[in-house]
């Protein structure tokens, strides 16, 4: 009797080594979303304008496939079983769409990588002339109405010609952060209401001082570090400036201080690689990027609706 | 039959483009034997501008030997290609034909310009030519040898396609800046049908004429003063062409002999241009055993101070019936590949601005070599598609006119059958005739012929069948004229070229672009050798003699080698004495497409 004891307790250890064994494999190492159901994801997608920061972690992830989609065509292509490195509320935006249009649901978990805000991106003597006009932060009420207006208008030199900004394309996940920051900022506190015809006069000249086809590196603050003739202010995440970058040009924060977050955003049902985060994390300080919840980083992101309406907003302007 | 008639934009775009098509004679190439047997790889080709051939052949070679060439199935190859930007636009538009004959069809598409992948998705209505990630920038610039640009007042002052103006409509020409020893003020620019330099310059020309820098418009083209102002900037052309690389290969030839100030005064060339001429490699492609050599003066880069265009030199993966889905995903790899810090910096080694901002712009684009990292500092907004088209059929119309004698070799030997079952004399006789269509109705143009022994003519060694006269009144009786000849005898090639460059220079017309295209298939064949050399040397002294010098009157010989036996090495140097340029059709079959790309000189 106590031999078959013996071996019931020997029976019940090992089933319990092994259950244990085989909860850790799946669900707790193969874990950075808190799914602990989940089999470990093949493709990590990332968003463009964070395909050098994907890269360098890579070589650590040969079992994931890596690629690269604009965000724009993510939130519609991107598939169930896909780890989606993008900006925050972007994976909100999907649940909801979704929704609406009563597909199956897609729910995403999500772990915060990295921080930056939006900021203004110009030559010193640029920044300087539309501080003395729009303030430090600028306020994107003056910003849009010196839109297309000379530089010589505001104190700056007449060779400058145009005020120019420029948001990077409503395809990226930055120039649709950009874009909600500049739109909730010309409304305040008052509810976004596109149809205002005085929001349309003062968005026009913002949104078509230079068209998307001239940011020939993607976004505006990458464009204007390698070919500044073609825009005069950018609008991006302070994070994007290279080191080069910083030593040339000033930035600035605007009124409605915007948060950008990224995160590793993954599906229920799906696992993301042990550590994968973390790795997003280390290549994104690496890359300028804050760390989360870090001082410099401040304000808050744009909620899922708000991205939604400026995006829609801005191209019908453009 | 109408010569340059007024066309409907639509028409007059694939015109342009079909010019295009057929230009670049003389640098282009499909996939040589130098990268090797790609082996099992998925092989990826990739026709490229010009420009940047040995660049991306390099990138390739690095690419195809590292481990991001390796995937899951085995290997990726890529292989690129020189290809004429506006000529791949109209022959992917065509579905490519002819791979033997125009290069095999290209998975990736790197034209100089993004706006050469909007027409062709234009012209097809369906996006084949997708948006690309450009890989590298340089600017439009106007080049101009350090002592002219000095005498305008560069550095310290601000010059523009205004000043540009000013200067070529100024009868004193150089001397109204104290420096009669240079002559009239001489441009020049390349013909906007074929080359982005070309366009780009004369989309600039238009915004400078209008005081715009955005929103050009086609009311803007046909306001009078604009009209008159492009008219202004043509007058002071040289002569136009396909390709950069022949301006500043004149001007490095020139150089040498230290003539190079009367041969012109300011080029419109990309930035990079500039760099390579003043590194001592006018082209920017060094040939087997070519040494570079710093020319004695130098090039400078003008920033017109109303501001420039760039070449943004996209990587387009092509959506079209011959690319697979494989060899998509392999371009990709590439695409990704050049896109890199390391690669980025060989990108900057070959003279253009890197697209990744971690790259700090750094030597060779710097005040050292003629150009400024700091420039420009204003850019030229791209016209919309329908202005675009406008803008080539009103600089078709506002072009120098041109003063041309055809002078075709009638020799024995052109009764040779060509590969395509016709003579070779068939063969050019076609392309001549359809080349008239590529003149402006009001250009000047005559027709010799010439052979040994001929009957009935003042000179038996060249007949004037069609005395040089107004196109537009005479261009039946120049096809009807080419049309009748036939085989006949020798080839007295160094006696007709000094006859008929003596009988244009007696007619010389400055206010157009004088010119000969001489085309043979064989050595100089006058019955008498004893007496070749002498000739041959009295020929280039007689040529050199009126090439050069401020009072100069330039009558400038575009050579035609063709067919493997002509004299290749005497038909170059015909065309450089005189700061022409020379093709080689040594393939019977390229003599259409090689007539194209001589007529875009006018």
């Amino acid at each position: 009797m106590i031999v078959v004891k013996r071996l019931a307790a020997l029976g019940v250890a090992v089933g319990l080594i092994v259950g244990a064994l085989f909860a850790r494999d799946r669900w707790i190492e193969g874990d950075d979303s808190g799914d602990n159901r989940a089999d470990a994801a093949s493709v990590l997608v990332c968003a463009s304008e964070l395909a050098a920061i994907c890269n360098q972690v890579a070589a650590d992830y040969p079992e994931v496939t890596v690629r690269a989609d604009n965000v724009g065509d993510s939130l519609t292509d991107l598939d169930d079983d896909e780890l989606w490195f993008t900006f925050t509320p972007f994976p909100e935006i999907i649940t909801q769409t979704r929704e609406r249009s009563r597909l199956p649901e897609r729910i995403y978990t999500t772990v915060p990588v990295a921080s930056s805000n939006v900021v203004l991106v110009a030559f010193p003597d640029r920044t300087a002339v539309l501080a003395g006009t729009c303030g430090d932060p600028v306020a994107w009420r003056c910003l849009g109405e010196q839109a297309g207006n000379d530089w010589s208008d505001i104190g700056g030199d007449p060779t400058w010609r145009d005020v120019r900004p420029a948001f990077a394309p409503l395809s990226s996940g930055i120039g649709r952060l950009g874009v909600a920051s500049a739109v909730s900022g010309y409304f305040g506190d008052a509810p976004i209401n596109p149809n205002d015809p005085s929001f349309t006069s003062w968005a026009r000249p913002l949104a078509r001082a230079v068209p998307t086809t001239a940011l020939s590196s993607g976004t505006a603050i990458a464009t204007i570090e390698v070919r500044p003739s073609s825009l005069d202010v950018a609008v991006g995440a302070a994070s994007e400036l290279s080191a080069n970058g910083s030593a040339r040009f000033a930035v600035t924060s605007v009124s409605m201080n915007t948060r950008v977050d990224l995160v590793l955003a993954t599906p229920s049902g799906v696992g993301a690689p042990s550590g994968l985060a973390a790795a997003l994390t280390t290549a994104s300080l690496a890359a300028g990027w804050l760390a989360p919840g870090a001082t410099g980083a401040t304000g808050d992101p744009p909620d899922a609706n708000t991205v939604l309406v400026t995006s829609q907003v801005w191209e019908d302007l453009t | 039959m109408s010569y340059r008639p007024q066309v409907a934009i639509a028409s007059l775009l694939i015109a342009a483009a079909f010019l295009a098509a057929c230009g670049g004679s003389s640098d282009e190439s499909g996939p040589g034997d130098e990268f090797g047997d790609p082996g099992d790889c998925t092989v990826v080709d990739m026709a490229v501008s010009s420009e940047k051939i040995a660049l991306l052949t390099q990138l390739a070679d690095d690419f195809n030997g590292s481990d991001e060439a390796q995937i899951d199935s085995g290997c990726v190859f890529v292989r690129p290609y020189s290809k004429a930007s506006g000529g791949a636009a109209q022959l992917i538009v065509d579905g490519w034909p002819d791979p033997e004959i125009n290069g095999v069809q290209p998975v990736i598409w790197s034209p100089a310009a993004s706006g050469w992948g909007n027409i062709v998705n234009e012209r097809l209505g369906r996006v084949a030519a997708p948006a690309g990630t450009p890989f590298m920038l340089t600017p439009l610039v106007i080049a101009m040898p350090q002592p002219m640009a000095e005498a305008l007042g560069w550095p310290d002052t601000p010059i523009g396609f205004a000043d540009i103006v000013e200067l070529a409509n100024n009868p004193e020409g150089w001397a109204s800046v104290g420096h009669p020893e240079w002559g009239p003020f001489r441009l020049g620019k390349t013909n906007p049908n074929f080359s982005t330099s070309g366009l780009n310059f004369t989309i600039a020309q238009y915004y400078a004429a209008t005081g715009k820098s955005s929103g050009l418009t086609v009311e803007d083209l046909q306001r009078p003063e604009v009209q008159q102002f492009a008219t202004d900037v043509e007058s002071a052309v040289v002569h136009y062409g396909d390709i950069t690389m022949t301006f500043l290969n004149n001007w490095f030839a020139t150089d040498v002999r230290g003539t190079s100030l009367t041969y012109a005064s300011a080029v419109a060339v990309e930035e990079k241009s500039v760099i390579d001429y003043n590194l001592g490699n006018p082209d920017g492609e060094l040939a087997i055993g070519e040494v570079p050599r710093e020319p004695r003066v130098p090039l400078v880069a003008i920033y017109p101070s109303e501001g420039t265009l760039y070449s943004d030199n996209p990587f387009i993966i092509l959506d079209a019936e011959w690319v697979s889905d494989d060899e998509r995903t392999a371009a990709k790899l590439f695409e990704e590949f050049v896109q890199r810090p390391e690669n980025q910096e060989k990108v900057l080694a070959f003279g253009f601005r890197p697209n990744n901002p971690t790259v700090p712009l750094a030597d060779p684009v710097s005040l050292a070599n003629g150009v400024d990292p700091n420039q420009p500092t204003a850019e030229l907004e791209v016209p919309s598609p329908e202005v675009l088209v406008q803008v080539l059929d009103a600089w078709a119309e506002q072009r120098k006119e041109a003063r041309v004698l055809l002078v075709l070799d009638v020799s024995g030997s052109m009764g040779e059958l060509a590969s395509s079952g016709g003579t070779k004399l068939d063969l050019a006789k076609d392309a001549a005739i359809t080349a008239l269509d590529d003149f402006k109705s009001t250009d000047d143009v005559g027709l010799w012929v010439f052979t040994t022994d001929l009957f009935g003519t003042p000179d038996p060694n060249y007949s004037e069948l069609v005395p040089v006269s107004e196109i537009g009144e005479q261009g039946g009786a120049l096809e009807d004229a080419i049309g009748g000849q036939f085989p006949q005898n020798g080839t007295p090639l160094f006696y007709v070229a000094s006859a008929a460059y003596a009988e244009m220079l007696a007619d010389y017309d400055p206010t157009k672009i004088n010119a000969i295209v001489f085309l043979t298939d064989g050595v100089n064949d006058d019955g008498d050798i004893r007496d070749d050399d002498q000739q041959f040397t009295d020929l280039i002294n007689q040529l050199q003699a009126g090439s050069e010098g401020a009072t100069s009157r330039p009558v400038r010989v575009f050579t035609i080698s063709y067919g493997d036996d002509a004299d290749t090495v005497t038909l170059k140097a015909i065309a450089q004495a005189t700061t022409a340029a020379h093709y080689d059709a040594s393939n019977p079959a390229t003599i259409n497409r090689v007539f194209t790309a001589v007529i875009s000189n006018f």
